[in-house]
């Protein structure tokens, strides 16, 4: 073989140096729980840890509901943004990313319903607890995604915006998971709007310019 | 692909020389002009290049260098008429950016650090560099120049630029 691409060829295999291997998308999973796990605690802590959490969990349906959907768009989506990181690993990222944005669905459909039809009845949070909860969803997560955007950083993401996408929904879905966990507030208004808002408040605000960057670092 | 990544060069260029024909066929598929074929070919090489570290030895090779491929392909279409333009400004993609700013030109005085630095230089390196950076050629026109393809001197510069920004470092600039 001659001609431009064996001298490129060439060129590639000529002083190839030594290169260090990206994570397993399970370890950069571990790593992403792990950081999420340390804040969560750290955040219970802070606040008063609570014990209700299976009484709830068999007695209040929106949480359950919410939960499950926080925690399928945390975990799913998390594998998604670190298996879109590395090439083929397609089809554990389209799994991984319909799980989660579906989870996503299920906590702002439960979150919805149950708002609607607990209006006017039941325990509410106070006035300011909606936007503490997000804000404190949003400092969580922070870490979360930090873990998954290094990870995207050392890979080779092949789609950014698709990719922007699940980074923010499973880093900070984690973030509004940690606050669905130690929040002390009921009601399925303030859920909605103080937790499970958290990962498409960060859609909203961050999305494109994470893909802005993502799209500079592969082309 | 795994011997590759510890640095076996031989290897690698094993590997390389193999993959191509299906590389081709693939692409050629795609595009039917032969220059423009041998271009995509050429960018899905480098592409294989820059994403080496996310193969793992535990999963298959072809699935990860069909991902790579296509999407290598993928973007050449989408690129379209900017595909040429974007070679020659390659100094503009991080991994293949000069350390400084601009070119430095031929009337300019480098400093005494850059200068011993570029005269470190593998000959092939610094050739590469200084057509680009110094004389302020197009990498289409460095590459006539120096006799080789716009992809191997993509590659020789790249190596250059990672060598004197090591030891621009290294003198704490």
């Amino acid at each position: 073989m001659s001609g431009p691409a064996q001298d490129l060829i060439d060129a590639l295999a000529t002083d190839l140096a030594p290169i260090r291997r990206i994570p397993r998308v399970r370890e950069g999973l571990a790593g992403v729980v792990g950081i999420w796990g340390v804040v969560t605690l750290g955040a219970a802590w802070m606040r008063e840890p609570r014990l209700d959490l299976s009484i709830r969990l068999a007695t209040d349906g929106a949480f359950a509901g919410i939960l499950l959907g926080l925690a399928l768009a945390a975990l799913a989506g998390t594998i998604a943004g670190l298996a879109g990181a590395v090439p083929g690993r397609e089809p554990l990222e389209r799994r991984a990313r319909w799980i989660g944005l579906g989870g996503l669905a299920l906590a702002l459909i439960v979150g919805l319903y149950a708002s609607l039809v607990a209006q006017g009845a039941g325990a509410t949070a106070p006035l300011g607890q909606d936007a503490v909860c997000l804000s404190m969803g949003v400092s969580i997560g922070l870490a979360p995604a930090a873990v998954l955007l290094a990870f995207a950083r050392r890979g080779h993401v092949l789609r950014p915006a698709r990719d922007a996408v699940l980074l923010i929904v499973g880093g900070f879905g984690l973030g509004g998971l940690a606050v669905q966990i130690v929040c002390h507030h009921e009601g399925a208004r303030h859920m909605l709007l103080g937790h499970v808002m958290v990962p498409p408040l960060l859609l909203a605000l961050a999305a494109i310019p994470l893909t802005l960057w993502l799209a500079s670092r592969v082309r | 692909m795994a011997a590759a990544q510890t640095g076996d060069g031989e290897v690698y260029r094993t590997l390389l020389e193999e993959i191509m024909p299906g590389l081709r066929a693939m692409v050629r598929a795609r595009v039917f002009d032969h220059a423009a074929a041998e271009d995509v070919v050429q960018n899905v090489l480098l592409s294989l290049h820059r994403a080496r570290h996310t193969y793992r030895p535990e999963r298959p090779f072809r699935p990860w260098l069909n991902a790579i491929a296509r999407n290598a392909i993928v973007d050449s279409f989408r690129e379209g008429g900017r595909r040429r333009e974007r070679e020659v400004g390659v100094e503009l993609i991080d991994e293949f950016a000069a350390p400084w700013a601009e070119p430095i030109g031929e009337s300019e005085v480098l400093s005494p650090e850059l200068a011993a630095a570029l005269e470190r230089l593998p000959d092939k390196q610094r050739e590469a560099v200084q057509l680009i950076q110094v004389e302020g050629l197009s990498v289409v026109e460095a590459a006539a120049r120096a006799g080789v393809t716009s992809g191997a001197l993509k590659v020789r510069a790249h190596r250059g630029y990672r060598a004197l920004r090591k030891a621009l470092r290294g003198a704490g600039i």
